[in-house]
C-alpha cells in the first residue's frame, strides 16, 4: 500500500493493471470509469499518450470513508506496455496491493504475454513483492477478434496455478468490470487480514467492494 | 507499517504519493485570482485545508485564521452557502482537501459576486488539475530518469571504453592500410622475383641438358681421336723410319713430299689441338654442371651445401655479365665446413650481390670474392671497387623497393630479398662502403643457428 496514516485515520491503496503493449490495459481503465457511479471516484487521469500507446501511466483514484471514520483512497494504475518503458513500470508498480494482468488474446501475442509476465514477475522481486502473495487476477482480453487463444487452451495452462482468470472485451465493456471485482475482493481478503477491516473499520468485504464498483448499470453493457 | 521500497542506491521509485492542497497549489498561481475576487467585491477570500485552516487569504479578515465554528459546523451538515458566505469543496483524486471561502461585505447581496466566484472557481480546478499532472509527470519523471540514470552510467562506461578503441583504430586505420599495402606489395614483387630466379634456374637446367649429351660424346670421341691420333703418328713414324733407312743417303720422293707437308709439324700440333680441344671440353662439361646444380629445382628442404661450390655455380651462371664487362673476379676461398641450409635460396643470396656488383661499375671492373670461417659463422664477402654507396642511403639498402637505377632498370628488390633470406637463416648481412673505394657486402651465416651471428663492424 501507498500509505497508512494512523493519525489521520487514512489508508491509501494501489491497484495495477499490467501486461504487454496495446492489450487494452488503458481500454480497461477508460471503461471502468465510464460504468462507474460518478460518486466516490474521480476522472481517469490520463497522462500523455503517444498514439494510444501510454507513455507515463493513467490513474483512476476512488475514495470513501468507513463508517469508523477512516479514510480510504483506491488509486488504480495502468502502467505502460511498451517494453521501453521498465523503469516507470517499477515506480509504479511499486508497493502495489493487487496486480490484474491483462493479456492479449491474439495468437500473435503468445510470446508477448510471456515476455511481460516475466517482467512482472521480475519487477515485482525488483520493488520487493512476493509474486506468490500479491492479490493477482488475469484477463485474457479482445475476445472479439478472430484467431485467438482457445479458451479451454488458456484454462488448461492457467487453472492450476490457482490464479483466476477472466475472459473479456474491454473495447466492448465485457469482462471488464467482473475482472476488477474479483481484483477488489482478493485485495480485501488480503488487506483484512491485516488491519481487520470488518472488525475494527465495521467495512465488511460487500461493502468495500460496493464502495468501489457502484455500477451505472444502465450504460453496461454485459 | 510497511517498509519503504528503496532500491540499491536509497531512491525511493514510488508513484502514488499523496498530495495536499499546499503541495499542489502555490501562492503565485493562487494570490492573483484571489485578488480579482476581492476587486470583484467580495469582503474576504480564502482557501483553506479540509478542517477550515486558511492556506491563502486576501481581504478583510480580522485577524481570522480559519473559517468561523458556525461555518464549519454547516459545511459538515452539508450546508455550503448561506446569504453571507459561501463555500465550494475542492477534491483530489475524489477526496474533499479544502475549500474556497467567499465573504460578502455587510448588506450587499452575493449576487453579482457569484460570477466572478464562479469563473474563479473553475480556473482554480483547472490550476490544480494541470498541477497535478505535471507533478505525477515529474514524479514518475525522477523516478525512471533516476533509475536510468544508473543504468546510462554504466552504458556510459561502456561506451567510452569502446568509443576509445575505435578512434585508436580509426587513427592509425591509414597507416595500417599503408602497412598491408605495402606487405602485400612486398610479396608480390617477391613473388615475381623468386618465378624469375626458378625460370632462370629452369632454363639453365633445360640448356644444360641439352648441352650435357652432345658435350658428352664430343669429350669421349676427342679422347678416343687423341688416342688414335698417337696410334697413326706412331704408325707414321715408323714407315718414315724404315723409308729413310732403304734410301740411305739420298731423298728420294716420298721424303720430300713428307718434309713439304711439314707432317712433322702437323704430328705435334694435332695432338696439342685436340688436347686443347679435351680441355675446353672439359670445361664446358664443368659449366653445364654448375648450371644444373645452381637450379637447385629439387630442393625444397634444408640440406648440408658447400658454400664454395654454390659460389662457382653462381659465378658460371653470371659468366656472360663477367666476360661482357671484362669483369675479373678474384676468387680467396678458404677451407670451410658445409652449411645447413636451402641451396636455391642462398645462391640467390650471392646472385643478387654479385649482380649488383656487377652494375656498380663498366671498366677495370675487379670483384674479390672471400669465404672463411669466423668462430661458429661464415663470412662470405663479396667486394667491388665500383664507385661506392654514399653513407646516406646506407640505411635504406635493404628497404624493399629502394633503388637508384632508372625507372624499368631496377625493381630495388634484389637486397631486400637477400637481407630476408639470410634472416631466414638467421644470418645477417653488412655493408661497408665508401665512395670511391667501392662496397664490400659480407653475408654472415651462423654454423649453429640457435644463436644469431656476432654483430662486429
Ligand atoms: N478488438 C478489440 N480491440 C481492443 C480491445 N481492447 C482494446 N483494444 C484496442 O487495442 C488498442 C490498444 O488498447 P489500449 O487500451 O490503449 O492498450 P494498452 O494496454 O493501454 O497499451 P499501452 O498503453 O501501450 O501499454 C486500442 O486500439 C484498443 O481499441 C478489445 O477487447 N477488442
Ligand atoms: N655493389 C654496389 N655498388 C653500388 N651500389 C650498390 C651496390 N649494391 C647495391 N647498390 C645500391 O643499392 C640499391 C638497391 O639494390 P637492390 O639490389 O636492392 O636493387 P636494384 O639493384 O636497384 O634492383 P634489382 O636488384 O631489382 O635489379 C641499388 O639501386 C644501388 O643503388
Ligand atoms: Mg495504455
Ligand atoms: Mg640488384
Amino acid at each position: 500500500m501507498i500509505e497508512y496514516n494512523e493519525l489521520e485515520q487514512k489508508l491509501v491503496l494501489k491497484l495495477v493493471y499490467y501486461g504487454p503493449a496495446l492489450s487494452g490495459k488503458t481500454t480497461n481503465l477508460m471503461q471502468l470509469h465510464e460504468a462507474l457511479d460518478t460518486k466516490g471516484r474521480s476522472d481517469l487521469m490520463v497522462l500523455d499518450t503517444k498514439d494510444d500507446r501510454t507513455i507515463f501511466f493513467d490513474l483512476l483514484p476512488f475514495y470513501f470513508v468507513t463508517p469508523t471514520g477512516l479514510k480510504i483512497k483506491v488509486k488504480v494504475y495502468t502502467v505502460p506496455g511498451h517494453i521501453r518503458h521498465d523503469a516507470t513500470r517499477k515506480a509504479v508498480l511499486s508497493r502495489a496491493d493487487g496486480v490484474a494482468f491483462i493479456a492479449d488474446s491474439k495468437l500473435t501475442e503468445a510470446t508477448n504475454n510471456y515476455g511481460s509476465f516475466e517482467n512482472l514477475e521480475q519487477n515485482l522481486a525488483f520493488v520487493g513483492l512476493d509474486i506468490e502473495k500479491i492479490p493477482l487476477v488475469i484477463q485474457f482480453n479482445k475476445r472479439d477478434l478472430p484467431d485467438i487463444v482457445a479458451e479451454d487452451e488458456i484454462k488448461k495452462v492457467w487453472e492450476p496455478t490457482g490464479i483466476k482468470i477472466f475472459m473479456a472485451s474491454a473495447l466492448h465493456g465485457r469482462g471488464v468490470l467482473e475482472t476488477f471485482k474479483c481484483l477488489v475482493d482478493l485485495t480485501y481478503d488480503h488487506l483484512d487480514k491485516r488491519f481487520s477491516l470488518g472488525e475494527n473499520h465495521e467495512l465488511s468485504k460487500e461493502a468495500f467492494i460496493n464502495n468501489l464498483t457502484c455500477s451505472n448499470c444502465a450504460y453496461l453493457a454485459v | 507499517m510497511e517498509t519503504e521500497v528503496k532500491t540499491n542506491d536509497g531512491i525511493d521509485f514510488l508513484v502514488g504519493v499523496e498530495m495536499s492542497l499546499n503541495d499542489i497549489l502555490s501562492a503565485p498561481e493562487v494570490d492573483p485570482l484571489l485578488a480579482a475576487i476581492i476587486k470583484g467585491g467580495a469582503e474576504l477570500v480564502a482557501i483553506t485545508d479540509p478542517k477550515g485552516r486558511f492556506l491563502w487569504a486576501k481581504g478583510d479578515r480580522n485577524g481570522a485564521r480559519e473559517l468561523q465554528p458556525s461555518v464549519r459546523q454547516d459545511a459538515d451538515k452539508g450546508r455550503y452557502e448561506n446569504a453571507n458566505w459561501r463555500l465550494w469543496p475542492l477534491y483530489h483524486e475524489a477526496e474533499p482537501i479544502g475549500f474556497l471561502f467567499i465573504l460578502r461585505p455587510p448588506g450587499e447581496s452575493l449576487c453579482h459576486l457569484s460570477h466572478i466566484t464562479e469563473m474563479a472557481f473553475t480556473t482554480l480546478n483547472l490550476i490544480m488539475k494541470n498541477s497535478v499532472k505535471r507533478m505525477l509527470t515529474t514524479e514518475v519523471h525522477t523516478a525512471s530518469i533516476q533509475q536510468s540514470y544508473n543504468e546510462l552510467l554504466e552504458i556510459n562506461k561502456k561506451l567510452s571504453i569502446s568509443e576509445k578503441k575505435y578512434r585508436h583504430l580509426a587513427q592509425t586505420l591509414e597507416q595500417r592500410v599503408e602497412e598491408r599495402t605495402a606487405e602485400l606489395k612486398k610479396a608480390h614483387t617477391r613473388l615475381l622475383q623468386q618465378e624469375k630466379m626458378a625460370s632462370v634456374g629452369q632454363l639453365a637446367a633445360g640448356v644444360a641438358h641439352e648441352i650435357n649429351t652432345p658435350i658428352g660424346f664430343i669429350y669421349s670421341n676427342l679422347n678416343t681421336l687423341l688416342k688414335y691420333m698417337a696410334t697413326l703418328i706412331k704408325m707414321l713414324k715408323f714407315y718414315k723410319k724404315s723409308s729413310t733407312v732403304q734410301t740411305a743417303g739420298s731423298l728420294n720422293e716420298s721424303e720430300e713430299l713428307y718434309n713439304k707437308l711439314k707432317i712433322d709439324f702437323i704430328m705435334d700440333d694435332s695432338l696439342d689441338l685436340i688436347q686443347e680441344n679435351i680441355d675446353g671440353a672439359e670445361k664446358i662439361k664443368t659449366i653445364v654442371a654448375n648450371l644444373k646444380d645452381f637450379s637447385h629445382i629439387d630442393d625444397v628442404s634444408e640440406i648440408e651445401m658447400n658454400i664454395n661450390q654454390e659460389l662457382e655455380n653462381t659465378i658460371s651462371v653470371l659468366l656472360h655479365e663477367i666476360k661482357s664487362r671484362s669483369a675479373r673476379i678474384i676468387k680467396k676461398f678458404g677451407r670451410i665446413p658445409s652449411f645447413k641450409g636451402h641451396p636455391g635460396l642462398i645462391s640467390q643470396v650471392f646472385f643478387n650481390i654479385l649482380l649488383n656488383a656487377l652494375q656498380s661499375k663498366d671498366k677495370d671492373l675487379v670483384i674479390t670474392v672471400r669465404t672463411e670461417q669466423k668462430m661458429d659463422d661464415l663470412v662470405i664477402s663479396i667486394a667491388d671497387n665500383g664507385p661506392g654507396i654514399p653513407s646516406d642511403i646506407q640505411g635504406r639498402l635493404f628497404e624493399p623497393f629502394f633503388t637508384t637505377k632508372d625507372v624499368g632498370q631496377g625493381t630495388g628488390m634484389g637486397l631486400s630479398i637477400a637481407y630476408d633470406i639470410v634472416s631466414g637463416h638467421k644470418g645477417n648481412i653488412k655493408v661497408n662502403s665508401q665512395i670511391g673505394e667501392g662496397s664490400n657486402f659480407s653475408i654472415i651465416l651462423p654454423l649453429n643457428k640457435k644463436y644469431s651471428p656476432s654483430v662486429e663492424g
